[in-house]
């Protein structure tokens, strides 16, 4: 604890973004405490360390809470309430997102119907799921949905969501673009207003409304609120958590889907092995990627898949998992000396000596054995052949 | 709707958590300086109609998350942007190591000729500085970015920075490199162009021809 590190640098960038617009933010002792609570929840879960909108949560939190309190509270919204939301990937915030867009479907088939990309809806919503609508509406009014989230779980959250929509059909029906339809609902969220406040209104804040339009008259959140439940309440946790489940292999295959598409669309004009093939060629070296990341004893060369890279970067293979790809897929295998070819092509390959290689890399290497001009070829192989790119486990084994 | 423009270019603004995206932004819009404000989380979005050399065009602005964690899902709204605000902090060297890869994303998501300008945001805060002027400057020729230091805080800059990407796209739709008719170029025609600048585009399209001999 109290150490500087990548987590405490990114709560202290956050810090007086968490709730500026509230007094209790505005001065040493209230940022002090969020200090404490986010970093003392960083420290008891590296896994989430911090995630932006965690700082928003635990800000609301210790409006109400002692320090401790709001410590357990977080606790429980990061670790049940809201499973897998904080981690390195906020997948389970992408889930929900899923989720919903399928309720969205499923309860407003006419709205669906009409926006051609329900995505657009659902990414939307992301911040609604992220902060419990405490970043998009006013304060005196979002607590009230925080209440509910308390009371009902996700749930509170879901049917509230679809509330909004349907009050805002009309509108986004009328859209041209995701643009309009983000505009048309921040700009209703922006004016939801909670007439039982005891308090005066915290300034809202939301940003960017550019289109000079009629004020919107504001509705209330009790209303909406009833409204949710009324309409949208009959789902039950365990229908919401079968969806759950449905949709998390359908994000994290959509996210490798992606991926794939990414590093392909850049490669396929580069080599001239046919689009079919590389899609091939993909698979068996994420295979071995994975295969060696998690079947085999961790070596500290093969770091786990990062999705947070560039989509080209996201699996790379060590000079081990490469020579085994080389005696399957290369048509340079020459019996025992196979292993040696593959490992200097490995060296060849890997320019930034960090002992990993990317796919396109791999790929490039395999284009000119197979398809280069026979002078490409001799070249390659006169390379492979020059001292610097000879180990020194080379130079041990003949003794020099 | 009463508003008409030419085209409608889509924007993105990206880099690292803490830059100043939002600011810009928000400078840029509402022609001041966003005092308290939350960090982004997923997008947000902003539009402004503006005038370039002669063409009235509509800016539809998305601006990202920087939290890396946030990647995979802000990288949903690269498809089709026509051009990027790649925003760094002068007084941060860490958001300057990242562009890189932020580049990377902008051109392989979006599409490889996305108009790129680099920001060196907090300009005004030049005694803090760890990024120097003209090591900004060769990143930016280097990977053929266009490249001005701002400052969201007195708006330096701001406007020109926009501005200047818009233009540039103007200028490749005029020379013919970009073709606002193919999918995901992030340009769209406006109402007024529909009418009146369809025509004219098509005999253009002929013309340059016989130039080629």
């Amino acid at each position: 604890m109290g150490k500087c590190c990548l987590v405490t640098e990114e709560i202290e960038r956050d810090l007086h973004r968490s709730l500026p617009e509230h007094p209790a933010f505005q001065n040493e002792t209230g940022i002090a405490a969020l200090r404490r609570v986010l970093t003392a929840y960083a420290h008891r879960n590296p896994k989430i360390g911090y995630c932006q909108s965690m700082n928003i949560l635990t800000s609301v939190l210790l409006l109400y809470a002692k320090e401790e309190e709001a410590f357990w509270l977080l606790v429980a919204v990061c670790e049940r309430m809201l499973p897998d939301y904080f981690n390195h990937r906020v997948i389970g915030a992408q889930v929900d997102q899923s989720v919903f867009e399928e309720l969205i479907k499923e309860h407003l088939p006419e709205l669906a119907e009409h926006m051609n990309d329900l995505s657009a809806l659902a990414s939307i919503s992301l911040s609604w799921f992220l902060t419990l609508f405490l970043s998009i509406m006013p304060l005196e009014s979002a607590v009230s949905v925080v209440d509910c989230f308390f009371y009902d779980g996700i749930k509170a959250i879901f049917q509230l969501g679809l509330a909004v929509l349907e009050a805002n059909a009309q509108g986004l029906c009328s859209s041209k673009d995701d643009g309009q339809a983000l505009m048309v609902l921040s700009r209703f969220l922006d004016h939801i207003k909670n007439e039982d406040s005891p308090g005066p209104p915290v300034g809202s804040h939301h940003a960017f409304l550019s289109d000079d339009q009629e004020p919107d008259p504001g509705t209330d959140i009790a209303d909406l609120i009833r409204d949710s439940y009324e309409k949208f309440g009959d789902q039950s946790v365990e229908q919401l958590e079968h969806l759950r489940c449905r949709h998390r292999i359908r994000v994290l295959q959509g996210h490798e889907d992606t991926t794939k598409q990414n590093v392909l669309r850049v490669v396929i004009p580069e080599v001239s092995i046919p689009p079919e093939d590389l899609e091939e060629l993909y698979d068996l070296f994420k295979r071995e990627h994975m295969m060696s990341c998690y079947w085999e004893q961790p070596r500290p060369m093969a770091p786990r898949h990062d999705p947070s890279r560039p989509y080209a970067e996201q699996y790379r293979i060590d000079a081990r998992q490469f020579a085994h790809l080389f005696q399957l897929v290369s048509p340079w295998t020459c019996g025992a000396h196979t292993e040696i070819l593959a490992e200097r092509t490995f060296r060849l390959l890997d320019d930034n000596m960090d002992h990993l290689i990317e796919f396109k890399a791999f790929v490039s290497c395999l284009d000119v054995m197979y398809n280069g001009e026979m002078n490409e070829k001799i070249k390659l192989l006169y390379r492979l052949h020059i001292p610097p790119d000879l180990s020194q486990q080379m130079f041990l084994i003949w003794g020099c | 709707m009463a508003e008409t423009y030419d085209f409608l270019f889509k924007f993105l603004v990206i880099g690292s958590a803490g830059t100043g995206k939002s600011c810009l932004l928000h400078q840029f819009i509402e022609n001041k300086f966003k005092q308290d404000s939350n960090h982004t989380i997923g997008v947000e979005f902003g539009s402004r109609v503006v005038n370039v050399g002669g063409k009235t065009v509509k800016l539809q602005i998305w601006d990202t998350a920087g939290q890396e964690r946030f990647r995979s899902v802000t990288r949903s709204y690269y498809r089709g942007a026509a051009g990027a605000l790649l925003v760094y902090d002068i007084t941060s060297r860490e958001t300057y190591n990242s562009l890189a890869a932020w580049l990377t994303d902008a051109r392989t998501l979006a599409s490889p000729n996305i108009v790129v300008i680099l920001c060196g945001n907090k300009k005004d805060l030049d005694p803090e500085r760890e990024v120097t002027f003209l090591e900004a400057s060769r990143f930016a020729q280097e990977n053929e970015l266009m490249f001005l230091e701002t400052s969201a805080l007195t708006g330096e800059n701001v406007e020109e920075a926009f501005l200047k990407c818009a233009r540039t796209i103007l200028n490749k739709i005029d020379s013919g490199e970009l073709d606002p008719e193919r999918m995901g170029s992030g340009i769209q025609y406006g109402d007024a162009s529909l009418r009146q600048l369809r025509q004219p585009r098509s005999a253009q399209a002929v013309a340059p021809q016989p130039c080629g001999c």
